[in-house]
């Protein structure tokens, strides 16, 4: 029987609803709608691509002049198409105004990225402070991600960031690289919290958090790998094991349930391990632990099964 | 009936995660959603990915430490570990069953992570136990000793507990097996090709039940590539993008392939449209970017550093021109119906690499690098080229 007919009377749904979802189920209504999304998301990562190796392999014939040219009219239509087709400014959810939409923007940020770092590499313009180029991107993919509300632009945002932030730092030598990145991630998480509580693009606060969660528990567990229980890292590791723990019950968001339960076992199974010389009693060990962490995980399925939605 | 779950119970699941996924789309109200959830009464359990991921995860790990314990035991003596695997596997499906009937578990992680684990037992254990005694000339033809078993184990995980990926796995261990058959490597390439298709139009005669029907679409789509796999002979020239092949000498065979491989993915593409089967349509496009990418290698033509966006401003366009016209086509639509549940993004993986990559290890040092401006380095803005 087709789920539609066993559901019409249950759900009591009403004869267009049933008509709407009958076609949908036989599949006499097909959306082809995350296909065209993979064609356009497919067609950009080839064309960046291929201007990117025409430009290698014609850099003598082409000259500068030539390649910078048409980088900056690349740029500019893509981002005079995103401007020209955007509606308003607003600090909620909004869909894209064309299919394509999203692509271009990406386009025009590899475009530009692309334009810079032959700019550097033919003039060096910068020279020593070229880590400015990453400054200058990540601002303005901040800027652009949050005027045509794209978490991906939001992501290449932050990676030029963390990116400038470890090369600038090291001019200093007052961090270590695992410091900054716990600083940076730490400050993500703010951010995002912050901007989620004034309401402005709430649905950005994953990219934020995700990042900087990954970037935390990355940059604890890189000192707690060589040094087990005997670091600051680790009890603060716990913690933000915990933390993660309690948000993704408090949201459902079992995701942040999968990686905070495998970086805190990763992180004090490494303790674990640091004491133990014996191959057999680390496989007994890991045995007996994981088998722990299904049983525990396993005595709150109840909270774990799917969502209703 | 083979299968544990009788076919009430997965229709019934069937129609509540239909329902919910409705609801998720807004084309039902919330209060239809509860009245069928309502109805439904207790169906059987399922996780999110996560959740099930987490579980298989710690569930192989748990069986690979045992197997560790084992083998450090009996001194890494390899028949005697593969009785182990051997005795062991039984357990484990038998703990899988208990789990399943037990808690009413779907698609939870821990009774699927025990499952295939006792496949893999299953293989590994027969490879150890019998292979050891052969002579080194017949040991050519022991991988046989693993695939055999793999792929009954997978079929059997198919048959009685519905797993897409065990059917998936056991294709591919199909045609390792008639890889292993010693042929030449052209009789070899058309058996693998012809008793694929062979198998999809077996298949095609089967009824399906409606909550079976996108498992069967991913095998069928599975099938559908290892059609065509076996009869591209340039899928290396992907690897190698520059290297110009010589073809002068190429016989009949060659020039079949080359037919075959521009009429499968067409033909694909159409079942894939005419059936409304999403998957197939899916590798039908995937089957058809692989061909045109292996054409100039086919012809024994020079590729141009510019093919890449040529061939991506070509899928833009196509996207473009998809999006425009097909609301106009009856039956088709760009606009989403169904939402999906939002569950381990893309995002987060690239997340998780980034900050895995970015921490890696390496100690600071007192005067920066200067990027060479390759591939991505600067977070996606970076392109491909390394000036």
């Amino acid at each position: 029987m087709k789920c539609v007919d066993s559901l019409r009377a249950r759900a009591g749904l009403t004869d267009p609803q049933a008509a709407l979802l009958d076609d949908i189920e036989t599949g006499r209504l097909f959306s082809l709608h995350r296909e065209i999304k993979a064609l356009f998301y497919l067609g950009a990562t080839f064309i960046v691509f291929g201007v990117g190796a025409t430009l290698k392999d014609r850099l003598m014939e082409l000259g500068p002049l030539t390649i910078l040219s048409v980088l900056a009219l690349a740029v500019a239509a893509c981002y005079g198409y995103c401007f020209k087709k955007a509606g308003p400014y607003s600090e909620g959810k909004t869909g894209s105004p064309t299919a394509g939409f999203d692509y271009v923007l990406y386009l025009g940020c590899a475009f530009l990225g692309l334009a810079f770092g032959y700019a550097e590499a033919k003039f060096q313009l910068l020279d020593r402070y070229w880590d400015f180029y990453l400054l200058g991107s990540g601002c303005l993919f901040f800027a652009l991600a949050y005027r045509f509300d794209n978490r991906f632009v939001l992501s290449m945002a932050i990676l030029n960031l963390a990116g400038w932030l470890g090369v600038r730092l090291k001019h200093f030598e007052m961090l270590d690289v695992r410091t900054q990145a716990m600083l940076f991630a730490a400050a993500l998480i703010a951010l995002g919290k912050f901007l989620e509580d004034r309401k402005v693009k709430a649905h950005f606060t994953d990219t934020y958090l995700l990042f900087g969660l990954h970037l935390l528990f990355w940059s604890l567990l890189a000192d707690v790998f060589p040094k087990g229980f005997a670091c600051w890292q680790f009890p603060v590791l716990a913690a933000l094991t915990v933390f993660a723990l309690n948000y993704s019950f408090k949201r459902r968001r079992f995701d942040y349930f999968l990686y905070s339960t495998v970086y805190g076992y990763l992180g004090f199974s490494s303790g674990v391990v640091h004491h133990i010389s014996d191959s057999s009693a680390v496989s007994l060990y890991v045995l007996v632990s994981s088998v722990a962490v299904i049983v525990t995980v396993f005595r709150m399925r109840r909270s774990l099964e799917q969502d209703p939605c | 009936m083979l299968r544990i779950f009788t076919p009430e119970e997965e229709q019934a699941l069937f129609e509540l995660e239909e329902a919910r996924a409705w609801r998720r789309s807004e084309l039902i109200a919330k209060e239809q959603l509860d009245a069928v959830e309502l109805s439904a009464g207790k169906t059987l359990s399922m996780a999110g990915k996560a959740v099930r991921l987490l579980f298989a995860g710690f569930t192989l790990l748990a069986m690979g430490a045992a197997s560790g314990f084992v083998g450090s035991c009996l001194g890494h003596e390899k028949v005697s570990l593969g009785a182990f695997f051997l005795l062991s596997a039984p357990a484990y499906v038998l703990l899988a069953e208990h789990l399943i009937r037990r808690h009413r578990l779907y698609r939870f992680g821990a009774e699927e992570g025990l499952l295939m684990g006792a496949a893999i037992q299953l293989a590994v254990g027969t490879y150890l136990v019998f292979s050891s005694g052969l002579d080194p000339y017949a040991r050519q033809g022991s991988e046989i000793l693993f695939t055999l078993p793999f792929l009954m184990g997978t079929l059997a995980l198919y048959v009685r507990y519905g797993y897409a990926y065990a059917g998936i796995a056991a294709v591919f261990a199909l045609a390792q097996l008639i890889l292993y058959q010693g042929l030449t490597p052209h009789v070899a390439r058309l058996t693998l090709s012809g008793s694929f298709a062979g198998i999809l139009l077996a298949m095609r005669m089967r009824e399906v039940p409606g909550y079976e029907r996108e498992r069967w679409d991913m095998i069928d789509a599975c099938l559908c590539l290892a059609v065509y796999l076996p009869l591209n002979l340039r899928l290396e020239s992907l690897a190698n993008p520059f290297a110009v092949p010589k073809v002068s000498s190429m016989g009949h065979f060659y020039w079949g392939t080359l037919a075959a491989v521009w009429l499968i993915p067409p033909a694909v593409l159409l079942w894939g449209v005419r059936a409304r089967k999403r998957a197939v349509l899916i590798v039908g496009a995937i089957l058809a970017l692989l061909s045109l990418m292996t054409l100039k290698p086919y012809l024994g033509l020079q590729r141009n550093p510019w093919d890449p966006a040529v061939l991506g401003v070509f899928l833009m366009g196509l996207g473009w021109a998809l999006s425009r016209k097909l609301d106009s086509a009856p039956g088709w639509t760009a606009k989403q119906l169904l939402v999906p549940r939002e569950e381990l993004s893309a995002g987060a993986l690239l997340a998780a690499a980034a900050a895995a990559v970015a921490t890696g290890g390496q100690e600071p040092s007192s005067t920066p690098e200067k990027p060479r401006f390759g591939g991505g380095e600067s977070g996606g803005a970076g392109a491909t080229a390394s000036f």
